[in-house]
């Protein structure tokens, strides 16, 4: 997030676009909630009727992969009734005159007919958001999963600062992080272009920094595989062993059969991990792990705040903290550099060596977590970037075209499918799925489908029914509602005995290599 | 009965509650933080019951190795050793490209760290990512 | 009686924490106030009720129920010591005194009432609350009761065991003659009664049938089943037993539940007579507030207020209640 949670509280409008927050974040969305009962106004950009749809000032359901489009079409309203910030424009971005040769364009009426909307509820989207002092847009898988997920990112950026809304408090664009530590991860260079703090791995003077903090020589300085690229990797043989480390591919990357074809390809697969999964069970070697709670460290939130995580019991039988085994391959490896006896020690090394975390000592996160960028020990953490100034200077318009997704539905498959996740489960359900209460509230897979398309098909609620792609078929209970449109589907990828990700399609976005979970076509049938 | 005041291992709004333990060791429940800046002593259903998978029977408890296509216990120092000749072998006859690693968005900042510094600085690869993407 | 010091009552609980799994008011590491032994954190008597409902001493979160070994069951056993229990407010006290009530009828509840025989009760009040307020009286219900002057603690035991046990209590005798304590009764029952008479209106007019499923409807979209208002209810009593296998061993277990959740009702074919968040939203209040008038002859709900702080979107039963009366009296 550019911004702070607490920003909710201090905006005049949210456009919230493919994040559905009371059930993904529960504690922003009722925040969401209070907003808009004190009168903060709320723009729901999602297919879905999600709960925050109930209680919108406007909900449009735009179809699944047009967000660029819908997001072009409120600038052109915008930049066409003279609704822009044009001062802010002036003197805080650059390249505008081609952001506005685009998105001339996308006439509410192009826009409407792209994402299956009206023309007045994207005229009436572009004077909502824009009309406040503050306006904040906040989304989450629903805008990055796509095969253009990074256009639909630049999109956002472009609205917020086409409007004046970046770098200052109730405003920003803000992507909320699924997981406890995505943040984290990628501060801490857990990513194949950069080292912490996003130090680029490219940059002859950022490998010379970590060379001597390291002690090594030769670090490599091209760019490295993603999750999903390693997968294809495997499977063209050109990857031959993989050390996963509290993942499950086999649940959460796309199109299962792959993703399996690939792992069996290694010659070395070890998974680390803290219980069963698809995954061990095609592991060469399985490690057990120290869960959350029976270790040290450190988790950085969606609004960047860093903050402590404390053991309060010890690991099962022989489990060990991740960092102590990996700490004794290095050593085994002849590397000593790994072998530290605390992980508190570790934040010291990572305060060195990343400028953002400079000020993260333990003693100073101690009660409360601080956001970065904090350099120093004097440093009081940022509660929202860009404030007078973008980090490289003005900040760029990066115009994109509305581009379909990568597989739409045809007469073979004539549904759109879409994944995500459901209230009470987490990612591949590995914990939550051996928690009791929430194990009991969602116990089976399930299909959402319109009540339409239901009655068309002799499908009942609660009823088995088979859905499937060209790339597998699972067995679900069908949930007919109204949540989703006529002809959509939605799944969740939380159940190993239909794993959604057996359907979904591997196009991945060009730059940021996503898989697209939000679109792909499908077919449903009674199962007999 | 211990109180130990940590962090949610779910979505990434980052409420913090208190793990209760008792005298044997074992999670009893959760008590959420009632001076948090985010939580402030509210939680989400999955916060609330944090504390009940950790001892769930099913944990991996023991380092397996597959032999003869089927996993079996080892030591700590037989998988580890493993681990460390299999992979030196394979980065010497196919490349430092030719392994990768997956963080993981669920573990620590210096666990994230750690395996980000194996990955560099001992197998010389930046085949290193985790599940952002996912 | 004695008057004691806030110095004093801590060498005082200090003193029988041989004998007794003391439970007291403690400022934890980031200020959040529990009941905990006093190694935990500064004993923090004074600063009004404890957010976590006082009555998981007896009904925790999770407890074992028994333990099954080669057809052998070992039921679970009474702590090795017995609790006392100190902060109850006079709400926290009136819903203990109805969740005894309610574990003792019928059949005996046995994994509450190993905690809860031979525990000591000891409640607050007085000029101790929140930011100084002034919290009400309980005048008994407890075995010893510390009323708050604003400057020390009248100790008032209304039991023999509680007169026991301030007999070693290290502290001056009050000496006025009961017209200390006379004037803190008056400052108490002069109160106001606002919440009271809101929550008593409210219920009369669930009673009567005027509040629509329109309302509940409303007030449901804002639910997002978090369980909070349960978890934090000190009358809330419901549970969800499991069971889990180890080392040969099954262990009968049982958690907290809650009202709000699908799976509560929820049959074994899927059919739920409480199905939707309109109903679950609606049986929360009404249950406390109709349905246990009915059973119980009062209502459950001893304003005690922590559902309307834990609940993030404020729909806890006072400002639903406040919302009742607005539109339907």
């Amino acid at each position: 997030m550019t911004n702070s949670i607490s920003c909710v509280e201090q905006t005049g409008c949210i456009l919230l676009i493919g994040s559905n927050t009371t059930e993904q974040h529960p504690l922003i969305g009722t925040r969401i909630i209070n907003a808009v009962k004190k009168g903060m106004k709320l723009i729901v950009a999602d297919n879905r009727k999600i709960r925050l749809a109930e209680i919108a000032d406007m909900h449009i359901r735009l179809e699944n992969g047009t967000n660029v489009a819908f997001l072009n079409g409120l600038m052109h309203v915008i930049i066409k009734e003279g609704l822009a910030d044009d001062e802010y424009v002036k003197t805080r971005t650059e390249n505008y005159d081609e952001l506005k040769a685009i998105v001339e364009e996308y006439t509410p009426e192009r826009t409407a007919e792209i994402c299956k909307i009206t023309p007045e509820e994207v005229v009436n989207a572009a004077r909502m958001y824009s009309a406040p002092e503050a306006a904040m847009i906040v989304y989450c898988m629903g805008i990055t999963q796509h095969s253009h997920g990074v256009d639909n990112v630049k999109s956002c950026a472009n609205l917020a600062m086409l409007t004046g809304n970046v770098g200052k408090a109730g405003t920003g664009v803000n992507p909320l992080r699924g997981q406890n530590n995505v943040q984290g991860a990628c501060d801490m260079g857990a990513l194949p272009n950069v080292y912490t703090g996003y130090q680029k791995v490219v940059d002859e003077a950022s490998r010379a920094v970590f060379e001597k903090a390291w002690g090594v020589e030769n670090l490599p300085g091209n760019v490295g595989l993603t999750v999903t690229t390693a997968i294809n990797a495997a499977c063209d043989g050109q990857l031959k062993a993989l050390f996963v480390l509290g993942e499950n591919p086999m649940m959460s990357d796309p199109d299962q059969h792959h993703v399996k074809t690939g792992l069996e390809n290694l010659d070395f697969l070890v998974v680390q991990d803290i219980f069963p999964t698809p995954t061990t069970a095609l592991a060469d070697v399985v490690l057990p792990a120290a869960c959350y709670a029976e270790k040290d460290g450190t988790f950085t939130s969606t609004e960047r705040r860093v903050q402590r995580v404390r053991k309060a019991c010890d690991p099962p039988g022989k489990a060990r903290q991740d960092w102590e085994i990996v700490g004794d391959i290095a050593k085994r490896m002849g590397y000593d550099g790994l072998t530290y006896n605390s992980p508190e020690e570790i934040m010291d090394e990572i305060t060195r060596v990343t400028p953002i975390y400079g000020g993260m000592q333990y003693d100073r996160i101690d009660q409360v977590g601080l956001q970065w960028p904090c350099p120093d020990r004097e440093h009081p953490g940022t509660p929202f970037l860009h404030k007078g100034t973008f980090k490289r200077g003005l900040g760029l318009f990066g115009p994109a075209s509305y581009m379909p997704p990568m597989e739409l539905p045809d007469e073979e498959y004539p549904f759109l499918l879409a994944t995500g996740r459901c209230y009470f489960h987490f990612h591949t359900g590995t914990m939550t799925r051996r928690t009791r209460l929430l194990d009991r509230e969602e116990r089976f897979p399930y299909v959402e489908i319109n009540l339409d398309d239901a009655k068309r098909l002799g499908i009942y609620d609660r009823f088995p029914v088979m859905v499937s792609t060209r790339r597998g078929e699972v067995k679900a209970l069908a949930r007919v509602s109204d949540v989703v449109v006529p002809g959509h589907l939605f799944m969740t990828f939380h159940f190993e005995e239909a794993a959604a990700n057996a359907l979904t399609n591997n196009a991945l976005d060009p730059v940021a290599k996503i898989p697209e979970y939000k679109v792909c076509a499908a077919q449903v049938r009674r199962a007999s | 009965m211990k109180r130990t005041l940590t962090t949610c291992p779910y979505c990434g709004t980052g409420c913090q509650f208190y793990l209760l333990t008792d005298g044997n060791g074992r999670l009893v429940g959760v008590e959420p933080s009632s001076e948090h800046v985010i939580s402030k002593g509210q939680l989400c259903v999955k916060g609330w019951n944090a504390f009940n998978f950790p001892n769930h029977p099913d944990r991996l408890t023991v380092p397996q190795i597959r032999k003869n296509g089927k996993l079996v216990e080892a030591s700590w120092d037989e998988a580890l050793d493993l681990v460390a000749s299999k992979l030196k072998e394979v980065q010497e006859k196919h490349g430092a490209d030719s392994i990768a690693f997956f963080s993981s968005a669920k573990t620590t900042n210096e666990e994230n760290y750690a395996l980000m510094k194996l990955a560099r600085a001992v197998f010389k690869t930046n085949n290193v990512d985790h599940c952002a993407r996912l | 009686m004695k008057r004691a010091k806030t110095e004093e009552l801590k060498t005082f609980f200090e003193s029988l924490s041989d004998k007794y799994d003391l439970r007291v008011p403690v400022k934890l590491h980031d200020g959040t106030r529990v009941l905990g032994s006093l190694s935990e954190g500064e004993f923090a008597i004074e600063g009004g009720k404890i957010p976590q409902k006082p009555t998981s001493v007896f009904f925790p979160q999770f407890d074992e129920m028994f333990v099954v070994t080669d057809g052998d069951v070992a039921m679970a056993k009474p702590p090795a010591k017995p609790i006392m229990v100190v902060g109850m407010t006079a709400e926290d006290l009136d819903c203990l005194e109805f969740i005894d009530k309610f574990f003792a009828e019928n059949f005996r509840d046995n994994i509450y009432y190993n905690k809860r025989d031979g525990s000591v009760v000891v409640g607050v009040s007085g000029r101790c609350g929140k930011d100084g307020e002034f919290m009400k009286i309980a005048g008994g219900k407890c075995d010893i009761e510390l009323i708050s002057d604003g400057e020390c603690f009248i100790v008032h035991p209304y039991t023999d065991k509680g007169e026991g046990l301030v007999e070693k209590l290290q502290a001056d005798e009050c000496g006025c003659g009961g017209v200390h304590m006379e004037a803190l009764r008056k400052e108490s029952d002069a109160l106001p009664k606002e919440d009271e008479e809101t929550v008593d209106k409210a219920s009369e007019l669930i009673r009567q049938g005027k509040v629509t499923d329109e309302f509940w409807d409303e007030i449901a979209t804002r639910c997002i089943a978090c369980t909070s208002c349960n978890l934090a209810c000190p009358t809330c009593t419901c549970f969800e037993v499991y069971d889990r296998e180890r080392d040969g061993k099954m262990v009968r277990q049982r958690i907290w539940d809650s009202c709000q959740l699908d799976g509560f009702m929820r049959e074994a074919s899927g059919h739920n007579p409480s199905g939707k968040q309109l109903q679950r939203t609606r049986r929360r209040i009404h249950h406390k507030l109709a349905a246990d008038v009915e059973r119980w002859g009062h209502r459950t709900c001893m304003l005690c207020g922590r559902c309307d702080e834990v609940c993030p979107t404020e729909i806890g039963i006072k400002s639903v209640c406040r919302e009742i009366v607005k539109r339907f009296s």
